[in-house]
């Protein structure tokens, strides 16, 4: 259908965009747990899925792994495509996220443990639900408005 | 899918590398899918991958 996934150079950048929504709700229900029961630990485990993802690509992480050997190989439909940057920067949002968790744990204050997971559960739990990445929307917004 | 009509022209770009474009345009996120008619001038947009029907829809109301 389009030209532009002929060229090898933009067709690598290109990935199964049901891969990143299946990882949202596995980090959805890691958050959840996360947030009741309090942990920081595995706040922690869910904040180097994020850098994976963030440095990586989100067709890197563990998520996207269990997505690509147990998921799409049941999915029938033809794979929809997406372009895996604006993803990846939602990834690296949902890692500062974490990472502010973290820190805020470790320095005392539950309450910005608590904050941060909430808003990084809830960005998690509109793309698990309606398919709708907080984090990719901000990115193309932010390139416009921070590069010439 | 317009592969198969051949009085439609699909034509993809990259936003990244055309950010000028996009601020123009006032493309807000990708992929947005923008229907232009034989006089160039913009009669729709899909933000989001649009469903089929919808560009079948889209595309029967320029013709």
């Amino acid at each position: 259908m389009s030209e532009i996934l002929n060229k090898p150079e933009v067709a690598k950048i290109y990935i199964d965009a049901r891969g990143p929504r299946f990882g949202a709700a596995i980090t959805t229900t890691v958050l959840a747990i996360a947030l009741v029961t309090q942990s920081t630990w595995l706040l922690a485990v869910q904040g180097l899925v994020f850098f994976i993802g963030a440095v990586r690509g989100p067709q890197f992480t563990p998520y996207a792994f269990i997505f690509k050997t147990l998921v799409k190989p049941r999915l029938k439909k033809e794979a929809p495509t997406e372009d895996v940057r604006p993803p990846k920067f939602a990834q690296a949002v949902g890692f500062g996220f974490a990472l502010v968790g973290v820190l805020g744990a470790v320095a005392g204050s539950s309450a910005v443990f608590t904050v941060a997971v909430g808003m990084a559960l809830a960005a998690a739990f509109l793309n698990a639900a309606f398919n709708y990445c907080l984090g990719c929307e901000m990115y193309l917004l932010g390139l416009r408005f921070t590069s010439k | 899918m317009v592969q198969t009509m051949n009085d439609v022209k699909h034509i993809q770009v990259d936003a990244e590398s055309h950010l000028e474009l996009v601020r123009e345009l006032d493309i807000r996120s990708t992929p947005t899918t923008i229907f232009i008619n034989k006089d160039g001038i913009e009669v729709g947009r899909a933000a989001g991958t649009p469903k089929r029907e919808q560009v079948l829809e889209a595309l029967e109301a320029i013709r």
